[in-house]
């Protein structure tokens, strides 16, 4: 209440504020630059009041004030002035402001500030305006390109879907290595919700895309251990702080901004175009593939004959058949905020309410998110209480991707002379699923897309208090605490598919019973934190700084999940709706985790410092005598141009940094201890899972006990160097690192021959190293001209290599599948795709089968890794008066993937791929046949059997050839083109508006791929957005660019 | 201001004191129980080994012994019919038989001898036994005095195969033993699927498996017509079928097969397996009664029992609604052993070890319990084994070709419900034989290299590649060369 009634009283102090001046008279005069040339645009403002005005095009300005009041002149790149009213007429002289880097206060772990010349390792701050030009409305998402050694992977541009932040490479086998989030001092959840499922996956988004990019003030990106190491285990992966916005003493602030942008499919699969439906050279109308004769045009019947009579049209090729198919999809994002404050209270409240409906032609695709924040501040005498409270309520449907019944692999199972707008009608008797052209697992991508489905809905709510006292000058004593919860439900569902009897697809595999599953689960979250900070000047020369902290944080979290695998009214999904009873099952898990810290820093006259780190932990996840884990880290900051000034001419500023850092990182709960679990047998597809006709199986778990598991320590070096040369015309900001993570903690897969299948164990240690680089070109500062241009390149190396594994295993599987396996191996970069090559004579010829097709060896082999070789980030920022022109492309080279839609194309002979000698017989150049005799010796011989047209979608999908589904994940983005312009304030004169932005906002509008990705967008993945991410896609739905506008207005 | 200090150095300690111990005790999983009775584990392995032996392995079995093949227009298991199977065609079978139905066997054999149950001590042993020697005959030497150690060794190094078989008789003796000397019932229930925890079926299952251990090293210097005698002395087999029969109607609940291959979901909805013309034909051909019981007809023309050669899937004009195919129901049993196929034991050991003396009543007997299991009327069988009758048995023939009309028969009575076996006694005896294409007479029982064969001449595989999970993850195995090597006991030429 108290928060509330302070709100009300800044908006009374405004207004007696504005009524009670009354002396006022014109002030005037003119601003240059440094070399007299004047300046327009330059922002004139009363200090104290939101009274203002700017200059015009040759510098001249106008303003009524009183005497007493004082002017703050400002303007982007030079140092801001504050001028005396006293005079009628100020001549004011901006200077270039070329100690910007000096200057800047950045929040360090703890929530501190610190300048950051003093800290000795490498962070980027990202600020509101950064992060919110694009009006992007995913934190993550927002980053993308802009931070070097960060890799932003999305799984999917579909609505609501998750984005994941890889810092510096991946650190853990475990598969989670994503930062950690703390906002405003306090950690909150990144769980990310979401089904690898090969049969039916979906993404509803990580916990930190529940944050509106409006309320951010500033984001910090900590990279390195010894910048995490003060909060923990669950800073390996790097933090991500974030600051957000505070109402502002004597200004009530409105401010609004709209986003609206229209998206529409960036990259289909390229398909071939002279050869249609059929399958062995020959035109059969239930096909699901285009393995038929060459297109002649023609006019002729196609699918089934229903009610005697069938649908006739050209045999030609459809083109951008695919792309017919989707629709333009939009998205919306509004965003309001009232802030102010007075002397010693402020308060913020904002709402934003983000709607997008993806390109799919349907509602099965869409997302909406409404955030609302409340946070306040207000100090009596030494106690300063600070709090916020954010409610989240996120929802949505997904469109599933995989295999089966979905949609994705239903269109591209269509042949590409069949229009597939004409099925959009699937309850015609043609197009329905009874006769629906093909009863090959495949069915009617309309009825998949409006009858299978899928709900989210998510109630988050998350805050903080902090009271802060001090103490004296020159200490005080902190206390935060931190709850974030969260409800989900999610319900699946799945129509059943059932042909009428005696149709043509009665009785085929497409046929399906249906099913329905749904979820609950409960997150919550509660974290205490102790910290008694002190500032000491030692001497003149010398100051110390030091924090003791105490935390506790425990997480806890409960789920009830039921299936039931049949539905039988259609068009209503419930577990009821069925013969059989659903099964639910439950799951509640509690961690908790106790630390104690302290950070010191030493000034020596504040240009060089040194700080160290010290923190003991305690986990209950580890066995009781590992669970004490003790870790630290030691950095050093030289800002050498203060040390010799002389220097400053051509280095205006520069820093060396380097530091050393450890950190402690547990497990999972439950991992050490042997469990018995419920009789649930694996088939394959399906299982035999107990109780059934009364009897009731438990079995010993396939999971190994541990007690003698330690916790992962990842220990990292690191030096940089921030410069900035000519007045800032060039900025360089550079580090190398090298980190290890020893004792991986992971599912160490056990030979079932043991009587287990794995075991929570420490492992490896896997190593990255890295370099990052970001320099800025200021190549024309906004000043005289009126125009400006600077280009920003981000660019980072990271090496990630699994360089020790515990010798008794061989190698290590991640995931993918049993052909073509996301694997690491000791001294190989973290993660390989292996997979299935030919069978080769010792001379290393092709062997290959009576068919001419190449049979498939018994060893498997690594076709390469999956890491990018760099990641390149090229901003460019142009702005003329009061238009701006940003634009920037993200760079990615190197690294392999898995993509279905590659291997799925080329099994239907859609692919432009499968179109090798114009699909005439060949021979596999120098292939040769195997024949074994009796007495098992082997013999040879050239091969001389062509790969006939009947046998070509054998070769195309032959398992010997899965190399062919593996492509270069190479890209390059033209990620972002914002054009805006700044209304100037002259036009907006009386009226209300302080301030009306307007801009054209264009994302991911090119995309550049290498020529063996014929497919898909790379960035695309089914496998989350971690580690097991690198896999590649499993026919997942596409992704888009997206053309819009935005709207941003302050009163 | 010093109070709130002192307040606040004060909460501090006390939180960091404690921070250490009991607090933090909350890593016990509360989702799983403490502890589970034999009871409980025994059902699950059970399921366990059943699944497999009716679930990845009556597929394999079904392809290898010819029963199905793979169906045109669909592709599932192409590679299976073509004999090009991979290297991780096995993991599944192997990850579960060991992790998870000998893992809980040695659980209940632990608690068994802790409570002094010979009973339960027995019917482990028995399960064990009957799951090892699956494993070697179709993997070959497989890790056994080494297995199932846990972490203390994570690279068990197979032992030989026939080691192994003289250990598992061993192993069945000595449970035998303590049960005969201190018999304590079992107490098992329901919760024993197969035979309700009944002993005196487990102890004729002893000795059923016994024989059949025995038989498969009948062509190894290892054979024992002494104790092949001495068991027919004993004369006490089964006489129920040892057989997982409480499947359900749901899903999670069905037979595996049925599961995987002919449910429309989860499974691939019943669209790849067709009947081979081996079997079909040889039904068909001897006017068979079995045929109809085997096989549902096709749903789609005339005839309505139709085939295909082995391997002669690439048809594109038609679905495996077109044909017929293997009639297994979501509750059909899977079995472990069946009464027929006992007595298709001791035809093979009366001709084998004694004279032939018996062999042919026993014969006669295996057919009619066939027909009992197929639950067809046993006059059926009856015609056909009677004077006259396509599968009359033909007295004193020389040992070989009698007892290739014992196995013949066996083959033609496991389809369905033990397909594995009635491949491996394939490979032992090599009957039904496997002549060229062309040359077969199906009426006699004649296997052919499928159509489709990467391998050469009349080659069929005769053990399977080791699973790539456990080359992987077990450094003391190394990978076979082919499926054409031998397990031990394979060697009639």
């Amino acid at each position: 209440m108290k928060l509330k009634f302070n709100g009300i009283l800044v908006l009374l102090l405004v207004l007696v504020t504005q009524l009670t001046f009354a002396q006022e008279r014109a002030v005037s005069g003119t601003v240059s630059d440094n070399s007299g040339m004047p300046l327009p645009g330059v922002s004139v403002l009363i200090k104290g009041t939101r009274t203002g005005t700017q200059t015009d095009f040759d510098g001249k300005f106008t303003i009524k004030a009183s005497t007493s009041q004082i002017l703050v002149f400002s303007y982007i790149g030079m140092k801001s002035q504050e001028v005396s009213a006293a005079t009628s007429t100020i001549n004011v002289k901006l200077k270039d402001d070329s100690v910007e880097l000096e200057g800047v206060v950045v929040t360090t772990a703890l929530g501190i500030k610190r300048e950051k010349k003093s800290l000795g390792y490498s962070s980027t701050t990202i600020n509101s305006e950064q992060l919110n030009r694009a009006s992007q409305g995913n934190v993550a998402d927002a980053l993308k390109g802009k931070v070097a050694g960060v890799t932003i992977s999305s799984a999917s541009t579909d609505p609501g879907a998750s984005s994941g932040v890889i810092i510096r490479g991946f650190s853990s086998l475990s598969g989670n290595n994503q930062p950690l989030y703390v906002v405003d001092g306090i950690p909150i959840n990144n769980g990310s919700t979401y089904s690898d499922s090969l049969n039916g996956g979906y993404d509803f988004g990580r916990g930190s895309g529940d944050i509106n990019p409006e309320d951010i003030e500033t984001m910090s990106i900590l990279k390195g251990a010894a910048a995490t190491a003060l909060y923990g285990s669950r800073a390996a992966s790097g933090v991500i702080l974030i600051t957000t916005k505070k109402g502002k003493a004597g200004k009530l602030d409105i401010s609004f901004s709209n986003a609206t942008s229209f998206t529409e499919i960036l990259r289909t699969p390229k398909y071939q175009s002279e050869f249609g439906q059929g399958w062995n050279g020959q035109h059969f109308l239930g096909e699901n593939g285009s393995w038929g004769p060459k297109f002649d045009g023609v006019v002729r019947p196609w699918g089934n004959v229903v009610d005697n009579s069938q649908l006739i049209k050209p045999y030609s090729f459809q083109k951008d058949q695919l792309e017919h198919f989707f629709e333009t999809g939009t998205n919306a994002l509004n965003s309001l905020s009232i802030s102010g404050g007075n002397g010693d209270s402020s308060v913020r409240l904002s709402y934003s309410n983000s709607q997008q409906d993806g390109i799919m032609p349907s509602n099965a695709d869409q997302f909406e998110r409404n955030t609302l924040g409340l946070s306040g501040t207000s100090k009596v005498n030494n106690i300063t209480i600070t709090g916020s409270l954010n409610y989240v309520n996120t929802g949505g449907s997904a469109v599933a991707t995989g295999q089966g019944l979905t949609v994705m692999n239903d269109l591209m199972q269509i042949p590409t002379d069949i229009p597939i707008t004409e099925f959009k009608d699937y309850n015609n008797k043609f197009h329905n699923v009874s006769n629906y052209y093909t009863p090959y697992g495949v069915t009617n991508p309309y009825f998949t897309l409006n009858e299978n489905g899928s709900k989210y809905a998510k109630d988050r709510i998350y805050g903080s208090i902090e009271v802060k006292a001090d103490i004296n000058k020159w200490s005080n004593i902190i206390y935060r605490f931190g709850l974030d919860q969260s409800s989900e439900s999610l319900a699946v569902w799945e129509e059943r598919v059932d042909a009428a009897p005696g149709s043509p697809n009665d009785g085929s595999s497409t046929e399906q019973p249906g099913s329905y599953g749904e979820s609950k689960t409960i997150a919550k979250q509660i974290n205490h934190e102790f910290l008694y900070n002190l500032d000491l000047k030692l001497s003149t020369d010398l100051e110390l700084q030091s924090s003791f902290g105490f935390n506790m944080n425990q997480r806890t979290g409960s789920s009830i999940s039921g299936t039931v695998g049949s539905q039988d009214i259609a068009g209503f999904h419930s577990f009821d709706n069925s013969t059989e009873n659903a099964k639910a099952t439950s799951n509640r898990t509690e961690r908790k985790l106790y630390g104690i810290y302290n950070s010191t820093t030493v000034s020596y006259k504040n240009q060089l410092f040194l700080t160290t780190t010290l923190r003991n932990d305690w986990y209950s996840t580890l066995p009781e005598e590992n669970r004490s884990v003790l870790y630290g880290g030691i950095n050093a900051s030289w800002a050498f141009t203060d040390t010799f000034p002389g220097i400053k001419d051509v280095v205006n500023f520069g820093k060396l940094r380097a530091n050393y850092g450890e950190t402690g990182v547990d497990t999972d709960p439950y991992q050490i201890l042997p469990v018995y679990v419920k009789g649930d047998i694996a088939l394959g597809f399906g299982n035999l899972t107990y109780p059934f006709n009364g009897i009731n199986g438990y079995e010993v778990g396939n999971r190994a006990a541990n007690p003698d598991l330690k916790p992962e320590r990842r220990k990292e070096y690191e030096f940089g160097l921030e410069a900035s040369f000519f007045k800032n015309f060039i900025n360089i900001d550079v580090s190398y690192y090298d980190s290890k993570v020893v004792n991986q903690i992971i599912a160490l897969p056990l030979a079932a021959s043991t009587g287990y299948t794995s075991q929570t164990a420490n492992v490896g240690t896997i190593g990255n190293k890295g370099f990052e680089g970001l320099v800025t070109f200021n190549w024309i500062k906004p000043k005289s001209t009126g125009f400006g241009w600077s280009t920003t390149v981000n660019y980072s190396t990271n090496n990630s290599v699994l360089e020790k594994l515990d010798p008794r295993l061989g190698q290590l599987n991640l995931g993918g599948t049993s052909a073509i396996a996301l694997i690491a191996k000791e001294g190989s970069p973290l993660a390989l795709i292996e997979g299935n090559v030919p069978e080769r004579d010792p001379n290393g010829n092709i062997v290959v089968d009576a068919n001419g097709i190449p049979v498939t060896s018994t060893q498997k082999e690594v076709y390469g890794d999956t890491q990018y070789d760099y990641t390149m980030g090229v901003g460019n920022t142009l702005s003329y008066k009061n238009f701006s022109l940003d634009f920037s492309f993200d760079i990615r080279q190197g690294g392999l993937m898995f993509s279905r839609t590659a291997d799925i194309t080329r099994f239907t002979g859609n692919s432009i791929t499968t179109t090798y000698n114009n699909r005439q017989p060949f021979v596999v150049p120098g292939s040769v046949t195997k024949a074994t005799a009796a007495d098992g010796s082997v013999t040879y011989t050239p091969n001389s059997t062509p790969v006939d047209i009947e046998h070509q979608d054998d070769y195309y999908s032959a398992a010997a050839l899965g190399r062919e589904t593996v492509i270069d994940k190479s890209f390059v983005k033209l990620r972002e083109v914002v054009i805006g312009y700044e209304f100037p304030k002259k036009l907006l004169g009386t009226s209300p508006i302080q301030s009306l932005s307007f801009s054209v906002i264009g994302r991911n509008l090119f995309l550049w791929t290498p020529k063996s990705n014929q497919y898909i967008d790379p960035e695309t993945s089914t496998f989350g957005t971690d580690l097991r991410g690198q896999y590649g896609e499993f026919s997942s739905n596409p992704s888009t660019r997206s053309i819009g506008f935005s709207v941003k207005a302050n009163f | 201001m010093k109070n709130i200090s002192k307040i606040l150095t004060i909460i501090f300690s006390i939180g960091i004191l404690t921070s250490c111990d009991g607090d933090l005790d909350v890593n016990t999983d509360p989702n799983t129980p403490g502890n589970i009775t034999p009871a409980l584990a025994l059902a699950s392995a059970e399921a366990s080994i059943i699944s497999m032996t009716g679930g990845e392995f009556a597929n394999l079995g079904g392809f290898y012994a010819q029963y199905y093949t793979q169906a045109p227009s669909a592709g599932q298991y192409d590679l299976l019919d073509e004999y090009n199977l991979s290297t991780s065609f096995g993991d599944r079978a192997w990850n579960e038989l060991y992790s998870g139905g000998l893992n809980d066997l040695k659980y209940v054999q632990t608690e068994a001898s802790k409570d002094g149950n010979t009973g339960q001590f027995l019917i482990a042993t028995l399960l064990q036994s009957y799951t090892f020697q699956v494993l070697v005959d179709v993997f070959g030497d497989v890790p056994y005095t080494e297995a199932l150690g846990g972490v203390s060794n994570i690279n068990p190094r197979p032992t030989p195969g026939d080691e192994i078989y003289k250990d598992l008789l061993v192993k069945i003796d000595a449970a035998l033993a303590a049960y005969n000397s201190k018999p304590v019932a079992s107490g098992f229930g329901t919760q024993d699927v197969i035979y309700g925890g009944d002993m005196t079926h487990w102890v004729k299952f002893a000795n059923t498996l016994k024989l059949k251990i025995y038989l498969r090293m009948a062509y190894t210097p290892l054979a024992n017509p002494a104790a092949v005698q001495a068991l027919l002395a004993q004369n006490n087999f089964i006489t129920a079928d040892a057989a997982f029969a409480k499947f359900g109607t749901e899903l999670s609940q069905r037979n595996p097969f049925y599961e995987v291959n002919l449910s429309s979901s989860p499974g691939l909805g019943d669209i790849n397996h067709i009947a081979s013309n081996t079997l079909l034909q040889f039904y068909q051909l001897n006017n068979d009664p079995r045929r109809d019981a085997v096989y549902r007809p096709n749903t789609a023309t005339i005839p309505a029992y139709l085939g295909l050669d082995q391997g002669n899937g690439e048809n594109l004009t038609n679905t495996a609604i077109s044909y017929a195919r293997p009639n297994i129901v979501a509750q059909t049993p899977v079995y472990l052993l069946s009464v027929a196929e006992s007595n298709f034991l001791k035809a093979e050991a009366l001709i084998r070890y004694s004279g032939q003396v018996g062999a042919k009543a026993e014969y006669d007997l295996g057919v009619e319990n066939s027909f009992r299991a197929y639950k067809l009327p046993v006059t059926g069988a009856a015609v056909l084994t009677g004077a006259g009758g396509a599968y009359e048995f033909a007295p004193g023939l020389p040992t070989e070709q009698a007892v290739r009309q014992v196995i013949v028969q066996k083959w033609a009575a496991l389809a369905n419900l033990n397909n594995i076996e009635a491949y491996i006694e394939a490979t032992r005896t090599k009957f039904p034989e496997v002549v060229p294409f062309g040359t077969q007479d199906y009426s006699i029982g004649n296997r052919i290299p499928s159509r489709t064969s990467i391998l050469t001449g009349t080659t069929i595989p005769s053990i399977l590649f080791y699973p790539q999970n456990e080359v992987d993850r077990n450094t003391s195995i190394k990978q076979r060369t082919s499926i054409t090597q031998k397990v031990w006991w394979d060697q009639k030429n």
